[in-house]
């Protein structure tokens, strides 16, 4: 279950290539690590693949008819990209997806004791209660339909439904996308406190001021294929991050160099 | 008025029965969005064990009962595993769907060729006892097809709606890639509603062929193929609506045979034709079915 060394990361992303139909190249080679109890950014534009790399570590492609033309995913160690959905949660790897997704016509209680299937260790006394204590807005809502919820109370049900699963890396969609600025601070300092209790963060982000501020690494990938990579404080500094993903003023010159940026290009 | 009442037991038994096909048909839809149209083969495949366990091969109707309910089951998951689960990947749900047809014809044609042109009985405990009470007379075997059906119907809604194997199945109908996400086993529901569908056939199957019925003989399949419409009337994705569909279409059927001099005009036999005519009048005036969310028109 443990990896080998203390030095080995939690997930290593090598060379990842994958493509959806026979037409549509969404990742191109990409390279990605989360170190033990580490949080690591990826930005991206529209559709660089950011939520497509998530999909393929939570193995989930063929259901959009993608599938991996290459490289490699391990766990913990383990080679994962072979196996089932359900075996990686269980392993430990839960995504709260782009869009938030929760079950509209469950009630909060119920969307919840979905995100349980995938506790490896099943069902325990107590556990909605750490949930509840973590989101009170949950518990108060518990149970109401889910669609009924506001954004940011779906976020919270979207990440707490996971924290079910008591997962060692959470895989987080977009966690910011369409929330008001004062619920993403509280987001953001709600992920801090579950990264605290020792939870490893793969985030990925159009919203780079929220991913570099919790992050302590990022990737930028661009078109699928990662262009950029470093410590979340140089990225912070770095001029080609600071005009596109930090509301910069978009220049030409800097673009160019982010190999077939597409900002504004496709659909 | 008498008469009346009669025919409102008869149709409320005969109604709870088609709710118990319809409601495998539905449970099915949920978790895989897949119509199964091998349903009435299902439920003449499991009664034909029960009854040829019974008649032919001398077993009490307590063995033969669990023998054809766990047969179809069984059946109903191989089908699901062998044959729709190809199809799941893909999500191609309208050639699942269609490819379910086949099923169902391959199976009725052995199930047919087996029973030949014999009556077989399945030593049900009802025997043909009638009930006399408010002045109407009701089959022993009818009372207990509504009071059975009744029961497994509320079993079946506690199920879905209390355990968390019913959150996981209701998960997964309304969101399938996110219930993997969850660590649900789409596989797992998917065989699960198949051989809950299974069994509930069967049940169904063993009251259709009780008295004042004469038997099993190759007519029944067209009474379960009446669970269709019952399921489309409620609503595809609903377990209410396959309960008020059932219902429905057993009404209109008893009420339509039982004033069938005034229908005349309507033809011969028409209370055959009623649940269609029905589920026609419903979808025109709502396409998702009574209490349906998703147009059953989108399979
Ligand atoms: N199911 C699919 N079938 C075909 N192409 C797809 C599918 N899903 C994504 N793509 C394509 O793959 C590329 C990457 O998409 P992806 O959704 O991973 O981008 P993203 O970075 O998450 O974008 P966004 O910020 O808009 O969520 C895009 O070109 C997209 O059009
Ligand atoms: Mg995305």
């Amino acid at each position: 279950m443990t990896g080998r060394g203390t030095d080995e990361p939690l997930l290593s992303v090598r060379g990842l290539g994958v493509r959806y139909g026979d037409a549509v190249t969404a990742l191109r080679d990409v390279s990605v690590d989360v170190p033990q109890g580490g949080i690591v950014a990826v930005l991206g534009s529209n559709g660089a693949g950011k939520s497509t790399l998530l999909r393929a570590i939570s193995g989930v492609l063929t259901r959009q008819a993608g599938r991996m033309t290459g490289g490699e995913i391990r766990f913990a160690g383990e080679r994962i990209d072979g196996v089932g959905a359900e075996r990686r949660v269980k392993s430990g790897i839960v995504q709260v997806p782009e869009g938030r997704r929760v079950f509209a016509h469950l009630t909060v209680q119920e969307n919840l004791r979905a995100g349980r299937y995938g506790n490896p260790k099943g069902k325990r006394p107590g556990d909605l209660e750490r949930v509840y204590d973590l989101f009170p807005v949950l518990g108060e809502r518990r149970s109401q339909a889910a669609g009924l919820l506001s954004g940011g109370e779906q976020q919270m049900l979207a990440i707490g439904r996971a924290l079910m699963a008591e997962p060692r890396l959470l895989l987080l969609d977009e966690p910011s996308l369409g929330l008001a600025p004062k619920i993403i601070d509280r987001i953001v300092d709600l992920l801090r406190e579950i990264h605290g209790q020792g939870t490893a963060m793969l985030v990925v982000e159009q919203n780079a001021a929220v991913a570099l501020e919790l992050a302590d690494h990022a990737y930028v990938l661009s078109v699928g294929e990662v262009a950029i990579e470093g410590a979340a404080e140089r990225l912070r500094g770095d001029d080609r991050v600071r005009r596109l993903y930090l509301g910069g003023e978009p220049d030409e010159e800097i673009a160019a160099t982010i190999p077939g940026d597409v900002r504004g290009g496709m659909p | 008025m008498a008469q009346l009442l009669s025919m409102l037991v008869e149709g409320a038994s005969l109604g709870a029965v088609y709710a118990l096909v319809a409601l495998g048909i539905v449970v099915i839809y949920k978790s895989s969005s897949v119509v199964n149209f091998a349903q009435p083969s299902l439920l003449m495949f499991g009664t034909y064990v029960t009854a040829s366990a019974y008649s032919l091969h001398g077993l009490s109707f307590w063995v033969a009962l669990p023998l054809g309910v766990a047969a179809a089951a069984v059946l109903a998951v191989l089908v699901d595993r062998v044959l729709v689960a190809r199809f799941r990947r893909t999500q191609a749900v309208v050639a699942a769907s269609i490819m379910t047809i086949g099923v169902d014809v391959v199976l009725l044609t052995e199930v047919d060729r087996r029973i030949g042109s014999q009556i077989l009985t399945t030593g049900d405990p009802w025997g043909n006892e009638v009930v006399r009470f408010l002045g109407i007379g009701v089959a022993e075997a009818r009372i207990a097809a509504l009071v059975v059906s009744a029961l497994l119907l509320v079993l079946f809604q506690l199920w879905l709606h209390r355990s968390d194997f019913g959150v996981a199945m209701r998960a997964t109908a309304e969101d399938p890639e996110t219930a993997s996400l969850m660590g649900i086993r789409l596989g797992r529901v998917s065989a699960t509603a198949w051989a809950v569908a299974g069994a509930l056939a069967v049940c169904a199957g063993l009251f259709i062929v009780a008295y004042p019925s004469p038997g099993l003989d190759t007519s029944v399949e067209a009474v379960a193929l009446r669970a269709l419409p019952a399921a489309i009337i409620g609503g595809l994705d609903s377990t209410t609506g396959a309960i008020a569909g059932g219902l429905l279409v057993g009404l209109s059927e008893v009420l339509v045979r039982g004033y069938g001099e005034h229908l005349a005009f309507l033809g011969q036999g028409f209370e055959e034709a009623a649940p269609y005519v029905l589920m026609l009048v419903v979808l025109l005036a709502r396409p998702a079915g009574l209490f349906g969310i998703r147009e059953a028109v989108r399979v």
